[in-house]
């Protein structure tokens, strides 16, 4: 066995939550050996180290059986490693070339940039390993797909043996997959080894020739794709102990109270991310919405609230269309939002905790004046707030920065659940927090809807989607692939769905 | 209470410290340079100290000083707490003063209308030279600051022009020596005391402050305000019209800069003179700035600063130490008190600050 | 009057005029290409103008004053790359410090050294020669324009030209192109920021330096007060408007200077001089405004052309 690529305990561990815990992967030359794992898996933690981007806490490095250590990432490009970021390391404004070379030009009398033999040897990668790009055009006039495979031959250009894709799919057009595949294929048989990182499973089966699963930081099976099914593999990749079991007492669920039509939405890239989704919640209900990371929960949301536009399509609530109407609209007529991003959307950090309490509340209900500030009302709302949802603070007027995740969390909850919205739509609401804030936060939402309030949560957490959701909408690649009843469903059936398992998806 | 009183302290033992290093240290710059100047420095704190407050004139003259820079400063704060940065003060105070000291001339009403009337066509002369700006930066995205920056010149070259205009006077005359013709009688700020400059401009500044602070802590406008400036995302996600504020705060804040100028000319000069201000509208944006732009500091903060600048005259008058040095301590200051001081004195004592690890920690994944 | 918009006069005094506006600029946009925003390249000009004359007082000689003014400049670049890069401060309260600061400053000097407010003037001030081109001046209109003019013109334009290469043709100067286009890439490829940062602020400085000195000793042989006058900000609306390419820059100073140049011109007329000085300040803004929309159009075209 030639392994060209010897990852051994590899262990980091950021503030409380280890990352990867004790790692070891054998890669072999001229393979195409998957990663594979849902969010928060430990896949790009991993990668970051082998591509010498971050430092591992444990364990070694070892390239073609010499032990390495990576301090930057031009040490990892010279040992032959070049990394294919999610987020392509590319320059708009720059022409192919020059985004190739940038940071490894070939000088001609010692001050110039060489660009003519720079071009004869991206040409010469280009025609051994079946690329079509243009040269000279910037980088920002090219799709995507092209894009892509600029930063493959980036990479080649840099001399990189093993090349590392991270998610590269995600952004392609079925078309584009196979063009991908097609010179991966390629590459592998001129000699290349590629690390394949996604967490589709209908691609790693098809494209791998080994796989490994990792969950929750640690490597959890490695098979061979004619070894296991996707049944097999969504079962290594999902499932945890059930820590937390909420009793769900009984409601009642009435008429349809928000309801989606067709709804479109484009995501910052100008790429569709949202397509044509469709669905209703009904009063009392807990609809959630699962998937992984990036395939359109934030830009649905967010159309939904208010905060981006959609292009197509029609929101409802209450009977009223809302389609694309502004945030103090939506609040007006009884929605609420709990944002994933609670620092940097839900809250102020600068400001203090009692403006933070009163954002939405100051508008909507602080009535006794429409120009004055009632500082006694908003301080008072403030403590009911914090003692109510149990956030541990110095003072309602030290700054909202010195509390910690799961207190400005439950801040964040606090304030949008005090404000007695019907509906909440409700984001990652335990993400990065303590068990005992998150079997709180968990009982405020059932509580809530047995109250009659209604819920739209997305969550990545699948545990959460299962303790809490009456129903469960899956989104894969901005569809709504399949709504299911929580209680007639399980985890490896949702992270089936929710990684492309193979049900016909409606073109 | 007690909580807020504990906390109050904590978070301003810090800045407090910070403020007399700094001005520590640029007390002893400033010794260096009035000894390089051949004067001893002690004899020249004396004279600022005696020139500003020492004896009614004294005083009166600090009160005539500070109006203006606590007027300025106002302008400065309100733009500046919502993220937007008007540099045009400067420029704003110039059309405010020019269209005050015209109207104050050119239309006779009794005295109770006209004070007021005077001083709403001050503002609206700062407000008419932000437009451009205001509507370049929010439709457009334009940066503020240069098209400010920008119109300032403007502002200065065309009151100038405009004088010689009104008076009739051609492109030779050096520019110093014209001036509108006085304003009425009833467009003049009574006099605090008699001649000695200070007028009630000074209560019309502590009310546009008072007003500031109030919109600032106890309206709901002033929250939105507060809200926009430091989170915009947050603000629109609760609901705030970010857009309509940005616009707003741009237009009050020329108002108020309109007004500085305004108040100058009604009280201490009685006419327009082009060329006329001593770099009031930058002494407020350094006000605001070294007050970290908080409506109560900024009215301290102004007092100190008109307190020194009389003095700073005083100082030229009776020593042979030049009133500049005081500007250069200023400017220095602002330096000295916008460092990072935590971050300086890590670097000293290798107290390592958390050190950044790699440059793209990757996506959860 | 017409006349005067075309005249050979108008051009050679713009290029003249443009002169401190392309050095300042050329600098400038080495550090804006690093992500450097420096409100404060009004103070470098000034503190170097402030020098560039003591050197040429103190030894008649103009390029001794150049000296001094590079160094001034380069001390000042280095407070602000200490007090911005290495300290993180915000660059626009620097800056506007700085200028206030340099105002300040050299006003102060000019009065204890010597003991003058407003204008100084003295035999002892020496400008730099007029140079007359071998051949080019006996061309007929171009020569006109554009001979005769002092070493720093002629360095000014030069620079114009080395820049260019730099910036394009070289792989500092790519990697500063991919630095202002996506700085986060950069990283990944090996580039040290702070570096580059550093690197760029010298410049500016030096750059700088070489405009100052031109203000009071490109003809003039005198210094007044707050010399530089808004040029500063003016150049780093031409860097602005130019979005860092040399030769763009350089366009834009030149309009900005013919507008001045048209001022000059004009006086004559029965145009007010205050309404001519004006026009460099308006056409920045309008400059900005242009070149926004053509941003503006650039982007929905191609947000078109890929989705």
């Amino acid at each position: 066995m030639d392994n060209i690529v010897e990852l051994r305990n590899i262990t980091k561990r950021f503030a409380n939550v280890t990352a990867n815990d004790n790692i070891s992967i054998n890669i072999e030359r001229g393979t195409i050996h998957s990663i594979i794992g849902e969010n928060g898996a430990g896949k790009s933690t991993l990668m970051n180290i082998l591509s010498g981007l971050i430092r591992p806490d444990e364990g070694e490095i070892i390239i073609d059986g010499k032990e390495r250590q990576f301090f930057s990432a031009r040490d990892a490009s010279r040992a032959g490693i070049g990394m294919v970021h999610q987020e392509f390391m590319l320059y708009p404004e720059l022409t192919v070339i020059e985004n190739i070379i940038l940071g490894y030009e070939t000088i001609k009398n010692s001050m110039f940039l060489d660009i003519d033999k720079a071009k004869a040897e991206v040409k010469e990668i280009c025609q051994r390993y079946n690329f079509q790009f243009p040269l000279d055009i910037k980088m920002k006039f090219l799709p995507i797909s092209v894009q892509q495979q600029v930063e493959i031959a980036k990479v080649l250009y840099r001399g990189a043996e093993v090349i590392i894709l991270d998610e590269p799919t995600a952004v392609l057009t079925p078309q584009g997959i196979e063009g991908l595949f097609k010179a991966m294929r390629f590459l592998v048989k001129q000699g290349k080894t590629i690390i394949f990182i996604t967490h589709k499973m209908k691609e790693v089966l098809e494209i791998s020739d080994k796989i490994t699963v990792l969950k929750d930081g640690k490597v959890t099976g490695t098979v061979k794709p004619d070894e296991v099914d996707e049944h097999k593999l969504a079962s290594l990749m999902v499932g945890r102990e059930v820590i937390l079991d909420i009793p769900k007492p009984e409601k009642e669920i009435s008429d349809i109270l928000f309801h989606v039509e067709n709804l479109t939405v484009k995501g910052d890239d100008g790429l569709e991310k949202v397509k044509n989704v469709s669905f209703s919640v009904k009063k009392g209900e807990i609809f959630g919405i699962a998937g992984i990371a990036n395939n359109g929960q934030k830009e649905l949301v967010e159309a939904i609230f208010g905060l981006r536009a959609s292009q197509s399509g029609k929101i409802e609530f209450k009977g009223h269309d809302i389609t694309n109407t502004g945030p103090y609209h939506k609040r007006k007529l009884g929605i609420g939002y709990i944002p994933q991003d609670r620092i940097n959307i839900g809250s102020n950090v600068k400001g203090p905790i009692w403006e933070n309490a009163i954002m939405g509340y100051h508008l909507l209900y602080m009535k006794d004046s429409n120009v004055l500030l009632n500082h006694k009302s908003a301080y008072d709302y403030t403590n009911q707030v914090v003692s109510r949802f149990n956030v541990k603070i110095p003072s309602i007027f030290s700054p909202a920065r010195t509390l910690s995740g799961g207190n400005l969390q439950k801040l964040v909850v606090g304030r949008e659940f005090s404000q007695d919205y019907d509906f909440f739509l409700i984001e990652d609401p335990t993400r990065g927090i303590d068990i005992g804030s998150t079997e709180f936060i968990w009982k405020q939402i059932i509580g809530y809807a047995a109250k009659g309030k209604t819920v739209l949560l997305i969550s990545h957490d699948l545990n959460e989607m299962l303790a809490l959701s009456d129903r469960v909408g899956v989104l894969f690649e901005g569809r709504l692939v399949k709504v299911v009843e929580t209680a007639s469903t399980n985890e490896e059936e949702l992270g089936y769905l929710m990684t492309g398992g193979t049900m016909k998806i409606d073109e | 209470m007690m909580n807020k009183i504990v906390i109050a302290t904590d978070e301003y033992r810090k800045e407090v410290i910070k403020h007399l290093t700094s001005i520590a240290l640029v007390m002893l710059v400033g010794a260096i340079l009035i000894h390089l100047q051949g004067e001893s420095p002690l004899k020249a704190f004396q004279a600022i100290f005696q020139g500003a407050l020492v004896g009614k004139p004294s005083i009166a003259r600090s009160l005539r000083w500070i109006t203006p820079c606590i007027i300025a400063g106002t302008a400065a704060v309100i733009s500046n707490k919502s993220g937007i940065f008007n540099l045009g003060i400067e420029g704003q105070i110039y059309m405010g003063a020019f269209l005050a000291a015209v109207f104050g001339y050119a239309v006779p009403l009794p005295r109770l209308l006209h004070i007021p009337a005077t001083i709403l066509v001050g503002g609206i002369g700062g407000v008419i030279l932000a437009l451009i700006p205001a509507v370049l930066r929010l439709y457009y995205g334009i940066n503020e600051m240069i098209t400010t920056l920008m119109f300032n010149y403007v502002a200065i070259l065309f009151t100038e022009y405009m004088t010689m205009q009104l008076m009739g006077v051609g492109g030779s005359t050096a520019p110093d020596y014209v001036a509108t013709p006085p304003m009425l009688d009833s467009a003049r700020l009574t006099p605090l005391f008699p001649s000695y400059q200070a007028t009630t401009g000074f209560f019309i500044a502590l009310i546009l402050v008072g007003l500031t602070y109030f919109l600032y802590k106890y309206t709901k406008k002033g929250y939105e305000l507060k809200q926009v400036g430091e989170n915009i995302n947050f603000a629109k996600y609760g609901g705030i019209n970010a857009f309509s504020t940005y616009f707003y705060v741009f237009l009050v804040s020329a108002f108020v800069a309109g007004i500085c100028g305004a108040v100058e000319v009604m009280g201490a000069h009685g006419r327009f003179r082009a060329q006329f201000s001593s770099n009031l509208g930058w002494d407020g944006i350094m006000i605001a700035l070294i007050a970290k732009d908080s409506p109560l500091g900024m009215l301290l903060v102004a007092v100190l600063w008109g307190i020194i600048k009389n003095g700073s005259f005083a100082m030229e008058r009776t020593t042979s130490a030049n009133r500049l040095v005081v500007t250069l301590l200023q400017a220095i200051f602002v330096l000295f008190i916008t460092a990072d001081f935590e971050k300086i004195l890590s670097k000293i004592r290798l107290v390592p600050l958390q050190k950044r690890e790699g440059k793209k920690e990757g996506t959860l994944c | 009057m017409l006349k005067t918009f075309f005249s050979a006069l108008t051009f050679s005094a713009t290029i003249r005029l443009a002169t401190p506006l392309i050095l300042t600029g050329m600098g400038g946009l080495f550090a804006d290409r690093a992500n450097v925003f420096n409100i404060g390249l009004e103070s470098f000009m000034l503190i170097s103008a402030f020098f560039a004359m003591l050197g040429s007082y103190l030894t008649t000689n103009p390029f001794i004053g150049l000296l001094f003014g590079m160094t001034s400049s380069l001390i000042a670049s280095i407070i602000f790359g200490i007090l911005v890069i290495y300290l993180n401060s915000n660059p626009i309260v620097v800056g506007i410090a700085m200028n206030l600061s340099a105002w300040g400053f050299t006003t102060l000097l000019l009065d204890t050294i010597f003991n003058i407010r407003g204008a100084f003037i003295d035999n002892r001030i020496k400008s730099f020669q007029s140079i007359e081109l071998p051949i080019i001046k006996d061309i007929p209109f171009v020569g006109d324009i554009l001979s005769g003019h002092n070493v720093l013109v002629y360095i000014a334009l030069i620079s114009v030209i080395i820049c260019h290469i730099v910036i394009f043709k070289t792989p500092f100067g790519l990697r500063l192109r991919g630095l202002k286009s996506n700085e986060t890439a950069v990283q990944t490829a090996g580039v040290n920021t702070i570096k580059y940062k550093w690197i760029t602020t010298l410049i500016s400085g030096i750059f700088a330096g070489i405009s100052g000195t031109f203000l009071p000793l490109g003809g003039l042989s005198m210094f007044t007060e707050n010399m530089s006058a808004g040029k500063g900000f003016l150049a780093l609306a031409a860097i602005m408007i130019g979005n860092g390419n040399p030769f763009k820059v350089f366009i834009a100073c030149l309009i900005f200077a013919y507008a001045d140049a048209l001022s000059v011109g004009l006086q004559g007329f029965e145009i007010p001089s205050q309404i001519v000085l004006m026009a460099p300040y308006l056409a920045t803004v309008i400059a900005l405004f242009v070149e926004r929309l053509r941003e503006i159009r650039l982007t929905t075209s191609v947000k078109n052309s890929s989705s």
